[in-house]
């Protein structure tokens, strides 16, 4: 339980990189969705890190694909890896190597982030 | 015309995505491979003139993910079958307006899972006949 806090924390750095990659690419460069969220997954494996972490960015650039309408800040983008990151620590032992887990991930984040929204 | 296109760029894009991860003889990381095709694809289709060609790019991204199992979850074929019932869902999610980030991945995800748990229901219930 106690080792949980670091590995909780470098899941939610990981995934807020890809996040904000992917928003940043999209925002400012303009780039569609798939292809900011391509980019960063293409480039996630090349992370000096573990695969999980690798995985956490991916996973951020799935989430990072929310239009401006639902993700409209940078506040936003951190609200998306907090849930997001705990999603994938509960998630992790579960459904692996089923196709899509990381997109269920980021999409389960984004609705969170919805429900947050809604609530504040 | 479009939903044809869709369908075809979903199996193709679960195809070769399972194909560079598991089949190929320089085995691929599975996100580098999905991205890296959705990038191919997105450089090959971007000058075509059609309006339908983003959520072509959409679909065939959202396939990569099925392309992404692992073969003790889906084999081959039932990677094609699980990309075929994404492409359905896919279509269906078309009238909805999107912007929810994971989306693909979500329907991905719940095309996998249908044709696995199916899969191993059919299994188990010819393991019981045999029996």
């Amino acid at each position: 339980m106690v080792h949980l806090g670091p590995l909780y924390l470098r899941k939610f750095a990981a995934f807020y990189l890809g996040c904000v990659s992917c928003y940043l690419l999209q925002t400012h460069f303009q780039l569609s969705a798939v292809l900011a969220s391509a980019a960063v997954g293409f480039l996630a494996p090349s992370l000096p890190t573990t695969p999980e972490i690798q995985a956490a960015v991916a996973i951020g650039a799935f989430a990072g694909m929310c239009s401006p309408r639902v993700m409209p800040g940078h506040l936003h983008v951190l609200i998306i890896s907090l849930f997001g990151s705990a999603v994938y620590l509960l998630m992790r032992p579960y459904f692996k190597g089923v196709g899509g887990k990381l997109g269920f991930i980021a999409f389960v984040s984004s609705l969170l982030l919805l429900l947050a929204r809604a609530i504040g | 015309m479009m939903y044809f296109l869709i369908v075809l760029s979903s199996l193709l894009g679960a195809h070769l995505t399972y194909w560079c991860t598991h089949t190929s003889t320089r085995k691929m990381n599975a996100i580098r491979a999905s991205a890296l095709l959705t990038l191919i694809f997105v450089a090959l289709t971007f000058p075509l003139p059609f309006v339908f060609i983003p959520k072509l790019q959409a679909a065939f991204y959202g396939a990569t993910f099925v392309g992404m199992s692992e073969p003790h979850r889906l084999s081959e074929k039932m990677v094609l079958l699980a990309s075929a019932l994404f492409s359905l869902i896919f279509c269906y999610l078309l009238r909805f307006q999107g912007g929810i980030g994971g989306t693909l991945g979500a329907s991905a995800f719940l095309a996998c899972l249908l044709v696995h748990y199916c899969s191993a229901g059919k299994g188990f219930r010819s393991a019981k006949e045999e029996a």
